[in-house]
């Protein structure tokens, strides 16, 4: 006698299935070296009072610490997703087992957010676990610990850009037709949001009458922190400036807010939206 | 038409496919697919799909598998009519479906692969080793998918099909890569599983694969059925019967008159020479002959002092059947599907 399963649990018997599937990868063998390095690295190296860190940056307290620690997480982690996920959803195309799952009764919107959210834990957890075990480096080094309402902030914000990278490798990775146009979509948009999207701040700037010859006015940082709310970077930098004083880049908390709600929804829904009308 | 599991009519889809212009670099052309399509598939029967490359069968099976929604017709499963555009959830239970050549590969296991398919279908996954048994497969369970061979990847994808003792089974392709010791082992699956009441379609190109399998079969070309029923009917319809072929060593020596002397019954001969051999080709008559008759004409020949060192008939083949039903010479049935794709692109 089969009893009918509640889509939430079926849900999540997926996502960890995915989960465990994409963790006993080669991929993660390398990643996971990288993810120790830069998380623990830099939060060790940010936190010894005796390093010399470049003039603007300061490291006084551990959210500070995990502020700039956040920088190698924006360039690790984000990696992550994408070398686990750029071919998630074209390899099982290609291959033909995308046909085999949408043969089965379930729906395709389960499969799609079971695909999802098995990615985002593949590349989330070690990199929350990593920044646990950070917060205690810093503590060695610092003896002193964030504020609990600090660190809910970071894992909330690190957790949030690594779901809306999820979101948009496997958008792309729908898009794709062969394994050529999923490294390129895939490794093209985490370019676009990690390396140049300063040089699309400087467009829009100039485009907008914005002077970008001088990058520490005013004007320009106010313009340049709006345009980053539409980079998952940008927006995982405001959400974290937002617990930090003495920074000239504050937005009022409702655009952060609309634009958290929009990266989780945009994304996440026009994913499982185009999953849902793929042929297999 | 009570009774039956699975019915369509005239149900067709056709492909859209990419033609970038420069005003729409993203315009879709219609492309090929299945037109008026009406079939229909009952409880404990084998039918096999059968049509060269290009005819439209893993379209067919993909619409009704749900993979592909039709752009008109009707789909009945179980006697309720199906909506095209979303398949009910119940409606998929019913059908197992095994795609074409899928490439298992990667670090995964078949264990893990149907352990997947099983929780999909809240099913209980201490079966696993079970299913894996069904189709040999219960020594590879923990064994990577980069390790399996082709007929075991075949094995596994026939695995998958089978979870949840669907009712009707659409096979695709199914003996690719599979060795002769595996097809006959599979033969014995499919007729176990048809007298267990499950409906299966099962598409080859190879007409003698299915013949020992099927009960009846579907003859598609460019996109429609164009015959169905049984072989021997299909065959004796269209009197397309086995030619017999007679080897000697030596050349036979006044063969139109030993022919003329057979029964007084005209038969059509040709006789080649080869190098080491000759051939003697006897066409078969309109009727078509039993073995007894064939055994006469090779009493005949011995009567004659003439012994043939072989004495075959030949398969008829798919292209045999194709080119009598569509009337095309067997060596232009490819470029016909060719032309089809041309007067696509013409519009």
């Amino acid at each position: 006698m089969i009893t009918e399963i509640s889509p939430i649990k079926l849900l999540l018997k997926l996502s960890l299935l995915e989960f465990r599937k994409n963790f006993l990868t080669l991929r993660m063998g390398v990643l996971l070296p990288i993810l120790i390095l830069f998380i623990l690295g830099s939060s060790w190296g940010f936190s010894d009072e005796n390093a010399n860190l470049p003039a603007e940056v300061n490291a006084n307290n551990p959210f500070e610490v995990l502020f700039l620690t956040s920088l190698f997480i924006l360039f690790s982690s984000t990696l992550g997703i994408v070398l686990v996920g750029f071919d998630g959803i074209s390899k099982k195309r290609i291959s033909g087992l995308l046909a085999i799952e949408f043969c089965q009764p379930i729906s395709k919107r389960i499969l799609g957010l079971s695909q999802l959210f098995g990615l985002w834990l593949t590349v989330t957890i070690p990199t929350i676990i990593l920044s646990l075990f950070a917060v205690v480096l810093i503590f060695k080094q610092m003896n002193m610990w964030p504020s609990l309402a600090e660190l809910i902030l970071f894992i909330f914000a690190t957790s949030m850009l690594l779901f809306w990278y999820s979101s948009i490798q496997l958008l792309v990775s729908c898009l794709a037709r062969d394994m050529g146009s999923a490294v390129t979509l895939g490794v093209g948009t985490w370019l676009l949001f990690t390396m140049i999207w300063l040089l699309v701040t400087a467009l829009l700037a100039t485009v907008f009458g914005v002077d970008v010859t001088n990058t520490s006015n005013e004007k320009f940082i106010s313009f340049s922190s709006k345009v980053d709310l539409f980079s998952p970077n940008g927006l995982y930098q405001l959400l974290l400036e937002s617990q930090l004083e003495n920074l000239s880049r504050k937005l009022p908390a409702w655009m952060l807010v609309l634009a958290t709600i929009s990266w989780s929804l945009i994304p996440s829904t026009f994913f499982v939206w185009i999953f849902t009308k793929l042929r297999a | 038409m009570e009774g039956s599991l699975l019915e369509l009519k005239d149900v067709g889809f056709n492909y859209r496919l990419y033609s970038p212009k420069i005003i729409n670099p993203f315009f879709k052309k219609e492309g090929l697919g299945i037109e008026k399509i009406s079939m229909r598939m009952d409880p404990g029967n084998i039918i096999g799909l059968v049509g060269p490359n290009g005819a439209g069968k893993t379209t067919l099976m993909k619409v009704l598998a749900g993979l592909l929604v039709p752009k008109n017709g009707i789909i009945k499963i179980s006697g309720k009519l199906i909506d095209n555009n979303e398949r009910p959830l119940w409606a998929k239970k019913l059908i197992g479906m095994m795609p074409e050549n899928i490439n298992w590969y990667g670090t995964s296991t078949p264990y893990q692969e149907i352990k997947k398919i099983l929780i999909i279908r809240n099913m209980n996954t201490r079966n696993i080793n079970f299913i894996l048994k069904q189709v040999g497969l219960n020594n590879k369970a923990n064994e990577t998918l980069n390790s399996l061979s082709q007929g075991m990847k075949q094995r596994l994808s026939l695995a998958c099909a089978l979870i949840g003792n669907p009712k009707i089974l659409l096979l695709d392709e199914p003996m690719n890569g599979l060795d002769p010791v595996a097809r006959t082992a599979f033969n014995q699956i499919l007729k176990n599983l048809a007298e267990s009441g499950r409906t299966i379609l099962i598409s080859s190109h190879q007409l003698a694969e299915l013949e020992r399998v099927v009960d009846s079969i579907i003859v598609m070309h460019e996109g429609k059925i164009i015959e169905e029923g049984k072989i021997i009917d299909i065959k004796n319809k269209y009197k397309i019967h086995e030619d017999l072929i007679l080897k000697f060593k030596n050349k036979v020596g006044n063969l139109r008159t030993i022919m003329s002397n057979f029964k007084n019954e005209s038969l059509n001969f040709e006789e080649l020479d080869f190098d080491g051999f000759v051939q003697v080709t006897i066409f078969s008559p309109n009727k078509g002959w039993s073995i007894d008759q064939k055994m006469l004409i090779l009493e005949h020949f011995i009567d004659n002092c003439y012994t043939p060192y072989d004495f075959s008939s030949p398969k008829i083949t798919l292209t045999d059947i194709l080119s009598a039903v569509t009337g095309l010479d067997a060596t232009k049935i490819g470029m016909n599907l060719q032309r089809g794709y041309y007067r696509v692109e013409e519009e």
